[in-house]
């Protein structure tokens, strides 16, 4: 039997509203009295808080996509009675259907520059400064404000950094990614920029795609387009991503 | 296709590069199912096991805690290995059974509390489900706890009015919910509380 759940809709109201004052001592007190309900409660905010892992649910995302496309890869052999006729029949019909959905589905529909930028960018999540990349003490003091997202601390830290060590890649990167959260485009696109021409890092690649996003959000788009054709026909791991934002690009 | 440097990999998983993890799958996972199928495992219980020492290993770099003192492939094997033997409720009495096929360092032993603490077990399978969500599903819910308005979600998503964003959003996420309570692990990690 399919379990469900029974409480969702006051937990909704008691969460985000709306809820009288009145309601929510009512459910308040029965927070503590009824232990299913506290039960589901607490499963709403555990989800909640597991879904907030956005670096570890990416991560899982592009594991299952390997093991998927490995899966994938794997040839059966094709059962030749499928190509009956009645299979033919029903395949043509339902084809014809999708077909006639499609058609339906491919009303335009538009996007500012800043609603693609919302929905393909993901901030990235901070990380400790690695071996190689010249740790000290303002390295860990200003990626512990990038963590923090304190982004404007982070910057000056980071600031500080390249004064001294303007060649540091890492520090670039991360300068370009808080950037972009404090909202300071220009910067962003000067880091990204300053990366993809050292060529040969782990980082261009990246760079490229928060590049492109960049040039997006400042409305500067045939110069976004351009780049996201370039990471659309390349390796990059965001060529995906590019061919379906070079499909909503408004023109 | 290119080999990766030890560094280069853990570089590329610490920025979750997906090249960089398709090459670990590829070079690695067949090193876990062998040693996993020959101890009483399935091809499952590799995908599942190389699944979790990726994650233990991300986490490990980005908490800066990953100190390489073996070659990643041993690192890696001695990972899963560690996993499979923790699962199986082996490490103390019947390790003298288990079957090594690489050679393996102590260095990278993942803590029980990494592997098998509630607080991991839970977050493991709500995301799991999460990822089965519609592509939608999954959209309007990060939205959303990204504190993106409800205007916004609907202009983003293309919905007409920022009504249909909540019951959307309510809705993706019953579907979840009801996903994981009707998930057996979710029983099973429970009564484990």
């Amino acid at each position: 039997m399919i379990k469900k759940t029974s409480h969702s809709q006051r937990i909704e109201q008691y969460r985000f509203g709306p809820m009288s004052e009145s309601e929510r001592l009512k459910f308040e007190r029965e927070l503590i009295e009824n232990p299913e309900l506290n039960h589901e409660f607490q499963l709403d905010l555990e989800i909640e808080e597991s879904l907030k892992q956005y670096d570890i649910i990416d991560l899982r995302r592009k594991i299952f996509r390997a093991i998927n496309e490995d899966k994938a890869q794997v040839k059966y052999p094709v059962n030749k009675s499928f190509h009956s006729k009645w299979y033919m029949v029903a395949a043509s019909i339902t084809f014809l259907i999708l077909l006639a959905g499609a058609i339906h589905l491919m009303k335009p529909v538009k996007y500012t520059n800043n609603n693609l930028f919302e929905m393909y960018y993901s901030s990235e999540n901070a990380h400790s400064v690695t071996r190689s990349a010249a740790t000290n003490n303002n390295n860990e003091e200003a990626m512990s404000k990038y963590r923090e997202k304190d982004f404007n601390a982070a910057l000056v830290l980071f600031n500080e950094i390249l004064d001294k060590d303007p060649n540091n890649i890492y520090i670039r990167y991360y300068t370009g990614l808080a950037s972009i959260e404090a909202n300071q485009t220009d910067k962003a696109i000067h880091e990204f920029k300053f990366i993809i021409d050292q060529k040969n890092n782990l980082f261009v690649e990246n760079a490229q795609w928060y590049l492109a996003l960049c040039y997006l959000k400042n409305n500067q788009v045939e110069t976004a387009k351009d780049l996201f054709v370039q990471i659309s026909n390349s390796s990059n791991s965001h060529n995906q991503e590019a061919t379906q934002i070079l499909k909503r690009i408004t023109k | 296709m290119i080999r990766y440097t030890d560094e280069a990999i853990v570089e590329g998983l610490r920025l979750r590069k997906e090249k960089i993890i398709k090459y670990v799958y590829k070079e690695y996972f067949s090193m876990a199912r062998h040693l996993i199928v020959n101890n009483s495992g399935t091809n499952q219980d590799a995908e599942d096991v190389f699944q979790d020492a990726l994650v233990i290993v991300y986490k490990r770099i980005i908490d800066d805690e990953l100190s390489l003192n073996s070659s990643f492939k041993t690192f890696f094997y001695s990972i899963c290995r560690n996993i499979w033997l923790q699962r199986l409720g082996k490490m103390k009495d019947r390790s003298n059974d288990f079957v090594d096929f690489e050679s393996i360092t102590n260095l990278s032993e993942p803590t029980n509390d990494e592997i098998n603490s509630i607080e991991n077990k839970k977050q493991k399978l709500y995301q799991i489900h999460f990822l089965n969500l519609s592509e939608d599903c999954q959209k309007v819910l990060q939205l959303f706890l990204r504190k993106i308005s409800l205007r916004e979600i609907s202009s983003i998503m293309g919905y007409k009015t920022e009504k249909y964003a909540k019951t959307r959003k309510f809705k993706c996420k019953e579907e979840l919910k009801s996903r994981i309570i009707n998930d057996p692990n979710y029983l099973k990690i429970y009564t484990d509380d």
